[in-house]
């Protein structure tokens, strides 16, 4: 059972109804001054040192630092080493960018364009629909180029120097270069020719490019029907499995068998 | 997250690892010049009286885990913070201090003439009456302020049932001597 007293802490707690009006008064006055007394404003230092010492007896885990890339200032520096990073490469002002594009590059690129040539040569044939995309960007130009010989020094080094390029730019636009089709005959003179007749005569078949010497066509048949004239020219030389696709070029090489 | 919406919600990320810094910033914003208040009226210095409440909170810390959420985490916060002070011996006076004020009435009253705001009056008052019965106006601060009931206040002075009505009846008398001398302002 409450007492009166009780009643009137309750009251003053909200809990209950005061007694009358002028208790209401009373009760509300010393609500305020109250709460006026109990300034409850933030002690930030206190605060801290209540902080490190629950850290200290571990009951709170310890803040981790923010990571340094968080910090305004070195974000903004890094963004703008990026910025002039992007701006250098794009512009190619690097001081030793010039002659790796110049002199250095030629007969490296060069020397890779023959490389692969030797070892598609030595290579299994594979079967020529595997990349059509990087048929489809080869530069016709620039192998007709580097087959046929220079004119003279002068002109051969800026056009090598040009063919270096477009062979850099082939190889990061199409890894993989058209592969030879390598055929060994027992008389691939004999069949050179039948390859050539075949295409000469045959409409739909078009010679893109021809190596007399290496007995090496690159060749492409525009529809089903000339497609299948090559095919089974390629069954009766024992190469029933080359599969063909209309439009998409091809390189036969031709060798002896040993 | 939002703990600001009690303190029950308050003490129980109290327990949780990860909630308990936060949860631990704004009890200490909500609570610990209030405890330094109630323990510097009861004659600690500034020093000590800091370090009592950080012996609070970490007493808090400590029973978080135990603590059920029932919409009295306040009155929970005062207990086990009256309990670390008690344990520690460093304010002695709390449990045994006697309902007789170091001052006298008729000092409280003479300054009141001072002011003639019903509101300053009171507050000026009670703050008299906080200085000269701590206990007792602490326990008008957690029934104005806290919104305990009585029989909350009567846990956390920790006397018994009788003890704590007679507790109660001479804090409201004292209290309405102080305010005497207001109630006249009331009107005007």
């Amino acid at each position: 059972m409450h007492s009166d007293d009780e009643t009137w802490f309750d009251a003053l707690a909200g809990h209950a109804e005061p007694a009358d009006a002028a208790d209401a008064a009373l009760q509300q006055a010393v609500r305020r001054a109250a709460v006026q007394l109990e300034d409850s404003a933030a002690d930030a230092l206190a605060e801290r040192r209540l902080l490190a010492r629950l850290e200290r007896e571990g009951l709170l885990s310890p803040v981790r630092p923010a990571p340094r890339w968080r910090a305004p200032r070195l974000a903004q520096v890094a963004v703008i080493v990026l910025c002039v990073g992007v701006v250098v490469q794009i512009s190619g002002v690097l001081p030793d960018a010039a002659p790796l594009r110049s002199q250095d590059a030629e007969p490296v690129a060069i020397q890779a364009h023959d490389s692969a040539e030797e070892l598609v040569a030595q290579s299994a044939p594979a079967p020529a629909a595997e990349a059509p995309q990087a048929r489809a960007f080869s530069p016709e130009s620039a192998r007709k180029s580097a087959a046929a010989p220079p004119a003279s020094a002068d002109v051969a080094a800026p056009m090598a120097g040009a063919m270096a390029q477009t062979e850099r730019r082939e190889a990061f636009a199409a890894p993989r270069a058209e592969p030879d089709v390598v055929l060994r005959l027992n008389n691939p003179a004999a069949r050179w020719q039948e390859l050539l007749s075949l295409v000469d005569k045959h409409e739909g078949l078009d010679a893109l490019s021809r190596d007399d010497a290496q007995k090496r066509l690159r060749l492409r048949c525009a529809h089903r029907q000339a497609c299948q004239a090559l095919k089974d020219w390629l069954q009766s030389v024992g190469e029933a499995e080359q599969p063909l696709v209309p439009g998409q070029p091809l390189v036969l090489r031709l060798e002896a068998r040993e | 997250m939002n703990l600001h919406s009690d303190d029950d919600v308050l003490v129980v990320a109290l327990a949780d690892l990860e909630r308990a810094r936060e949860a631990c910033v704004i009890l200490h914003r909500r609570y610990a010049r209030r405890f330094m208040n109630y323990l510097r009226r009861r004659g600690l210095d500034h020093a000590a009286a800091e370090d009592a409440v950080q012996d609070a909170f970490v007493r808090l810390l400590q029973k978080a885990s135990g603590f059920q959420p029932q919409g009295q985490g306040r009155a929970w916060i005062w207990r086990v913070a009256r309990s670390a002070w008690l344990d520690n011996l460093r304010v002695s006076r709390l449990a045994t201090e006697p309902l007789q004020g170091a001052h006298e009435q008729a000092a409280a009253v003479a300054d009141v003439a001072v002011t003639s705001n019903y509101q300053d009056c009171v507050h000026g008052q009670l703050a008299r009456f906080s200085e000269a019965y701590p206990e007792a106006g602490q326990a008008i601060v957690w029934a104005a302020v806290d919104g305990l009931k009585s029989t909350q206040i009567a846990e956390l002075i920790g006397r018994s049932a009788g003890a704590t009505r007679e507790f109660l009846s001479q804090t409201r008398k004292r209290l309405r001597e102080y305010l005497e001398p207001c109630l006249g302002l009331e009107s005007s």
